[in-house]
């Protein structure tokens, strides 16, 4: 399955989540999120593989980490 | 020891370094130098990594979640985001006597630009008579009180305990002063109910120069006093609204932040109460031995590892510059807390100031001693 991305809204939360999916076993790795994505120009996201999309924002929500879209390669997914 | 300097400057900043303290700034600088935050390259990682392990660690030394741990550059910064990041339009603010410059200039700014009021306490008192004092001088305007946890040239010590408990009693955002007091004794800003905890990276917690750390207990939404770049949400015309990333526009000092991660690494293996109690015992033992002489003069409290003193018949000058000549290093004139030595009766020319750390030795105090003792 293809990769997504997860926006996030500090490289704080970005380093956070991703320790926290290590932790969990997931593999994710904290990108650069390309500015025509986004509305707001220069942003950070998470990538890790679709099939932990859930398991992955579950960590997200119990861990009380912010996060924002969820981005595809090249585009928004939902 | 070391390299034929005695060192008692260590509240202008801590001297030696660990070892390790250097190898991690050097480590830094080939092998985790991009920028933080702004690429998702191997050398921008390895940076924000960095940078996360240090938010953490200090996190866990101060009893606060690393995502309310700000670098800044010194003490000074931290002190200025916190008060004019917290100021309000008709405000009111209490400072305690013992005040740095680092306070009370933004302050005395604060309030000749009509934007608050200010009032200083009393705290050379007990614990209760500075309570009883501060109660006296809060009004309904009052919305900051700032504290000198340790004073920069004596060892009076605060209430911040205690302090911490009337500010959240009664609404307050409190603001400590730690630039003397962090990696020296222990702090926690959720056990003291602090608002801001504002640090040098460079003092007691032995990092280097250009490291500063204000810790918000709360994760409060602060005023920004600078803006720039951040590396998220570039086409935003504000600062992001989360801490850390609010009060920290334009790169940070990654090398020296690295070195800072190592000497708070090194204080955890080595222990807090162990530092506090090595420094205090060097302490009174300068002070048993210079009460001998009838010329030297005490100035404050003895808690900690700052002293202050003066040689009857010679400036504080002319102590230090005959000290520096035979290789100790001390601090002399006001030290940048006139206010300060109003309250403990050396403002006509200030003092000289030792204070000690941990890594200093019983003999270098015996040197020091026998030094004074010949002029």
């Amino acid at each position: 399955m293809a990769d997504c991305v997860i926006g996030m809204r500090s490289q704080f939360s970005a380093e956070k989540a991703r320790r926290c999916a290590v932790m969990e076993k997931i593999s994710a790795e904290v990108v650069s999120v390309d500015p025509s994505v986004t509305k707001r120009g220069c942003s950070i996201g998470i990538r890790i593989n679709c099939s932990e999309i859930d398991k992955f924002l579950n960590i997200l929500d119990k861990k009380k980490i912010p996060y924002g879209d969820i981005i595809g390669r090249g585009g928004r997914l939902g | 020891m070391n390299s034929g300097i005695i060192y008692f400057d260590n509240a202008a900043t801590s001297w030696p370094k660990p070892p390790q303290v250097i190898r991690g700034v050097t480590n830094a600088l080939k092998n985790k130098s991009g920028n933080p935050g702004r690429g998702s390259h191997k050398l921008s990682r390895a940076a924000s990594e960095l940078l996360y392990d240090c938010r953490v660690a200090l996190g866990e030394l101060f009893g606060a979640e690393a995502e309310n741990v700000v670098f800044t550059s010194n003490a000074t910064q931290a002190l200025n985001y916190s008060i004019k990041g917290l100021v309000r339009q008709g405000c009111n603010i209490l400072f305690d006597n013992y005040v740095h410059n680092a306070v009370f200039r933004p302050i005395t700014d604060l309030v000749n630009k009509g934007l608050c009021t200010a009032d200083m306490y009393d705290a050379s008192g007990s614990t209760e008579e500075t309570l009883r004092n501060i109660n006296k001088l809060i009004k309904k305007e009052t919305t900051i009180i700032v504290a000198t946890h340790q004073s920069n040239i004596c060892s009076k010590i605060l209430p911040i305990y205690e302090m911490g408990k009337l500010c959240r009693r009664e609404g307050i955002y409190f603001i400590v002063d730690a630039s003397q007091s962090a990696g020296h004794i222990p702090i926690d800003v959720h056990k003291m109910n602090i608002t801001s905890l504002c640090m040098p990276g460079h003092k007691g917690l032995l990092g280097p120069m250009g490291t500063g750390v204000l810790i918000s207990g709360y994760g409060i939404k602060y005023n920004t006093i600078i803006e720039g770049g951040s590396g998220i949400h570039s086409l935003d015309s504000d600062m992001p609204d989360m801490l850390p990333e609010r009060l920290e526009a334009g790169t940070l000092a990654v090398p020296s932040i690295a070195g800072l991660y190592e000497g708070i690494k090194y204080l955890n293996d080595y222990g807090l109460y162990s530092v506090h109690e090595n420094e205090y015992m060097l302490s009174s033992y300068f002070i048993s031995k210079i009460k001998k002489f009838s010329d030297f003069i005490l100035y404050g409290e003895f808690d900690g590892n700052v002293i202050s003193f003066n040689k009857k018949g010679y400036t504080p000058a002319e102590v230090g510059s005959f000290l520096a000549s035979k290789g100790i290093c001390v601090r002399t004139g006001y030290h940048c807390a006139p206010v300060a030595h109003k309250t403990i009766g050396s403002i006509e020319n200030g003092t000289v100031r030792i204070s000690f750390s941990h890594l200093n030795i019983p003999r270098e105090v015996d040197f020091l001693v026998n030094t004074l003792s010949e002029l």
